[in-house]
This record gives C-alpha cells, structure tokens and sequence, in this order.
C-alpha cells in the first residue's frame, strides 16, 4: 500500500473530526476578510464551534452569490499574493471565477498527488492529460499534480484524436485522464485506424468531468483493458482533487482534511441521515484566496459507508458516484428522472455504440421522451428484424427503470453530434413553447 | 474454388439522400449491383445488395464510415417459370429449414431466376436443395451470369 501522505490520509477519525473544527474557525476567520462574507458573517461566533456539524449554523453559499460578486467578491487576500485563476466550465448558466495563491496551488496539487497514487499509479508511469486546459480545472489541476508526483506529463489536451493515439504509441502512455465520451471516442477511432485499444501500454485511466455510471467504467475498463477510476471536483473547489477512487473501487475518498462535506434535501437544505442520498455541500478547510462556506454544489451523491476504514486504509469518508445534478432532473410526465439512469441501460447492451441523446419534447400536452442511440458497427449483422427487437428490449429495460416509455431510434455511427469537452446529452425544448 | 456468396447488408436512417449516398459508394469502388433489397420502416432500414465484388465493397462502405455486415446467403438458380419460388420454398420447409430473409432477380442472357436466400442452416438447405435437384451457384458463377 502506498501513500502520497500517509499521515494525512490516515489520521484516525476523531483526529480528523479535531482538524476539521479548527479549520473550519480558521477559515471562518479568513472569510470575514472578504466582502461578500464580511457581512454574511457579522452574527457568527465560530469560537464556540466544537464539532465539525456546528458548520451547519452557518448560511448557505450559492452559485449565484460567486456571479452576484464576480469578480473580486469572495477573495480575502491582496491581489499581488494571487497567482492564478480559473473559470467554472459554464456547463450551467454564467461563468464563475475562482482564485488562487501559490500555497492555494500546492494544496490543491498535493490533494491530486494523493488521489494519483491512490490509484496505484506511481512516477515510472507516463501520463497523458486528455482533457481541456486553459480555464477548466481539469486540465492543469491533474497536470500539477502528475508533475507533484513525478510522472512524465504529456499535456496533449483535448482533441486531434489521431495524434493522441499517436502520443500513446510512441510515448508508450501508461496512465491517462480523460472524460468518458472522449475516451470511449477515442477508442472508436483507434479500431477505425486499425488498432487494439487493448494493444497500448495503457493501465490505468482517471475519468471525470462527466457524471457516469459504473456500467460506462467497466466498458472503458474492458475496451482499453486498464483499471479506471473516478474523479470528482469542481472548479468552485479548486477542481479535480476533491474525491477520488482507491484501488477498492468502492466510493471515492473524500478529502476531509481540507474539505468539510454535508449531504443535505436539495428542497429544504437540511442535514440527510448517514447513507441518504442528496446534495453535496461542501466547505472548504484550507483555502486562503478564496475560501468558500456551505457551498452547495448542486451534485446528488450519498455517503457510502460512515468513516468505517477503507480496505486501503484511509479514513476518509467515501461518497457514491454523482447521479446527476439537482439541476439535470428531468420531470417527464411527472417522473422525476436522471439521465445516467438512461445511460446505464444503454450501456448494458453491447450493440449500442458510446454515444447517446436523451431528447424531451411536448406533443400536445403529453411529454414525449426519445432516446437517441448510435448502432455499435460491430454488433451490426445485417437484420432488421434483431434491430427492431433490440429496439423493443431497450425499450423496455428503460421503462422498468424510470417508468416512462421513452421512444428508442437508431442511428448511424459518428452521427450524433459529438463533443470532445462535456457532451450535451439532453435537450429539453418544452421550455421554449 | 467457388466460395459462398456473400451479400452486404447496411444499416442506414431513413432520410432523403441516404440510399443514394449509399449506391454512390459502391459505383465509386466500381462495385457492380447485381439485386438490391430494402426493407425499412420509418426510421431506419437495412439495404442488402448482391454485388459482383463483396469484399471489395464491403471495404468501401467501412472506409465511408457506412454500417455494414458481410452476410453468407445461398444464390438458387431456378427455372423462369410460374410456379418455381414456390415448389423450391416447399421443399425448404418440408425438410424444417427455416427462411430468414428471401429475394429474387432475373439474370444472364438465359432470363435465369435467381433467388437469394438466407437460411437458418444453410449447409443443410444446400445439400437439400442439390438433393432435390435445384443448382446452388457459387460466386464465380454468379459473377459471370
């Protein structure tokens, strides 16, 4: 068992629980620093903190608040002590941006070191970041990281995929990070180009940016013949780094030195039962530019055990994959429904190809759902009848899982559009009528 | 060696342009069409075409990025008379071999009828049909009608 920082990444509960309280007054303390929370905090007294649940006594922090008092709002230090800013990916409504100083950057990259080596991955390895740079997270957060740790980073970004399977070929690539869609589309284009994706040197792949069911991991694990594991961060809290799958592959291990996490209703804002599923929010412990309370990050995950110790023996708590975004329910003729819940019967069938499109229309008064799939060429042996048959089991595993009928259509490889950041998988038009 | 015939089965939507998009392939490969089936419904359809060089089309439709399969069907060169299709379907079904999928076409200076047949077991319908007298025809002889 290795560690990045075994101290850290072990340090008995009720250590961690002490920790977290005198951070949490520490960065109470700071926030008063800034504007926005200036005031906020005026009626707060974090002296008589005790344990790391009084964070409830503290208000909520929104997305709107960060574009309310974009741009210098939140930040509580001078700005000649900040180094570098980052922008929220925008996959929901208006940008955000997120500062940091230089001890900002080196927590962040040693929480990404940690979650690096968590995953068996080591300095030997070389790793290629196929993932946006510039002001998405993603990119330089993993990229800080792999360097914190040694690998030899290939910064190859997103796109150009022939010569990312190129830099695989010729740089014998063995760790990647990549969201799912583009890593499952760079697989395509590897049979297309006469490849293997088994035939690479890879072993290890990071996949996030992108919610996505276990059903996704395993088809990336068996496809490229690796070990895959989940990511989870958000630019509002540094980005990548926050949580991250151990070798266990069983929740991803929060930090909880350096982030105080809440699973709360989305409706009401209150404190869940242990195991519930709901809205992460999150605190951070040890952010100096840019520290942030009860952020609520529209994420819907729960707790999968409650400090009981990892076999990898970390103590920090592990939370589920993210089901979806408060925000990315859709309510179908009154059924409240997730698209990974959709995803996750597709990709059950191996004559689906990777992409997909969840479209939800009005006809008449009735909602109408129609799932969008791309055939798998391989899968395809020329009858129409097995076609229409496996039209009406899809069909039919979707409606048991989300009660809707949805309406399944095939179409073409490579014809549905195809992002190589976030893919847009649903369109909603009943709002424009 | 007279192999098996093969016929190139392709998924396609159904849209306007589709088919032609599709026979534009094969005429650019120098793929010549012998028959032609489509069967769709009002999404998408399964084209079968019957071509004098499977192979070679079936490489010009994965470089075009066009689903395709490669599928062994039985080419049956009947009399051109009433009544033929049927005695020859009798004899497949008396013997419980089971039709999947059935087109015709009318070939070579002698107005042959030819039927392509996909069968569930076409090893036996082969050696029943041969049986019966009806003559299976291998490719080159069906290239060369």
């Amino acid at each position: 068992m290795t560690f990045w920082d075994e101290n850290a990444e072990t340090l008995p509960r009720d250590e961690l629980k002490e920790l977290q309280v005198k951070r949490l007054k520490d960065t109470v303390a700071r926030c008063r620093k800034s504007i926005f929370y200036g005031n906020r905090l005026k009626d707060v007294d974090e002296s008589r903190f005790s344990k790391p649940e009084d964070v409830a006594l503290l208000p909520f922090t929104t997305k709107n608040d960060l574009r309310m008092n974009y741009d210098f709002g939140l930040v509580t230090v001078p700005q000649d002590e900040i180094v570098r800013m980052h922008s929220s990916s925008g996959t929901t409504g208006k940008a955000t941006v997120i500062f940091h100083t230089r001890g900002d950057i080196e927590t962040w990259s040693d929480l990404v070191a940690r979650c690096i080596v968590m995953t068996g991955a080591n300095r030997a390895d070389v790793f290629q970041n196929i993932i946006s740079y510039g002001m998405f997270t993603g990119g330089l957060g993993l990229h800080y990281g792999a360097e914190k740790v040694g690998m030899l980073t290939i910064p190859s970004g997103v796109g150009n995929t022939k010569r990312q399977i190129q830099l695989m070929k010729d740089f014998n690539t063995t760790v990647f990070h990549a969201t799912p869609s583009y890593i499952l589309y760079v697989s395509e284009v590897m049979v297309q180009e006469g490849y293997d994706p088994k035939e690479f040197d890879l072993r290890i792949g990071f996949v996030g940016a992108e919610p996505h069911s276990e059903q996704t991991r395993q088809r990336i694990e068996d496809i490229y013949d690796i070990d895959a594991f989940n990511s989870y961060g958000m630019s509002e809290l540094n980005g990548p780094g926050v949580a991250f799958e151990c070798e266990e592959k069983n929740g991803m291990h929060f930090w909880e030195d350096q982030y105080l996490l809440e699973v709360v209703n989305p409706q009401t804002g209150e404190k869940l039962a242990p195991g519930e599923e709901g809205e992460l929010v999150v605190t951070t412990l040890g952010r100096e530019a840019m520290p942030i309370i009860r952020y609520r990050t529209g994420d819907l995950a729960r707790i999968v055990d409650d400090g009981d110790k990892c076999a990898c023996g970390r103590t920090h708590v592990r939370i589920s994959r993210i089901k979806g975004r408060c925000d990315d329910m859709l309510i179908v003729r009154g059924v409240n429904l997730y698209p990974s819940q959709i995803e996750d019967v597709l990709m059950s069938f191996p004559e689906v190809a990777t992409n997909y499109q969840i479209l939800v229309e009005r006809e008449g008064a009735l909602d109408s759902l129609t799932v969008k799939v791309e055939l798998y060429p391989k899968m395809f042996d020329g009858d129409l009848r097995k076609l229409k048959k496996l039209e009406s089991d899809i069909t039919k595993s979707i409606q048991e899982d989300i009660v809707v009928r949805p309406k399944v259509e095939f179409h073409e490889p490579g014809s549905l559009p195809r992002t190589e950041g976030k893919a847009v998988r649903v369109i909603d038009t009943r709002g424009e009528m | 060696m007279n192999k098996m015939v093969k016929q190139l089965n392709v998924f396609s939507e159904d849209q306007p342009g589709k088919l032609d998009r599709i026979t534009g392939v094969l005429a650019d490969a120098n793929v010549n069409i012998l028959a032609v089936k489509i069967s769709s419904d009002e999404e998408y359809g399964v084209f079968q075409f019957l071509v004098d060089d499977p192979e070679k089309g079936f490489r010009a439709f994965k470089q075009a990025g066009i689903t395709v399969s490669l599928k062994d069907v039985l080419t049956v060169s009947v009399e051109n008379k009433l009544g033929s299709l049927h005695h020859m379907l009798d004899t497949l079904r008396k013997d419980n071999i089971d039709i999947e999928d059935c087109h015709g076409f009318v070939a070579g200076r002698e107005k042959k009828g030819i039927i392509v047949l996909e069968v569930s077991d076409p090893a036996a319908a082969r050696r029943i049909l041969e049986q019966h007298g009806y003559s299976v025809i291998g490719s080159s002889e069906l290239y060369s009608l």
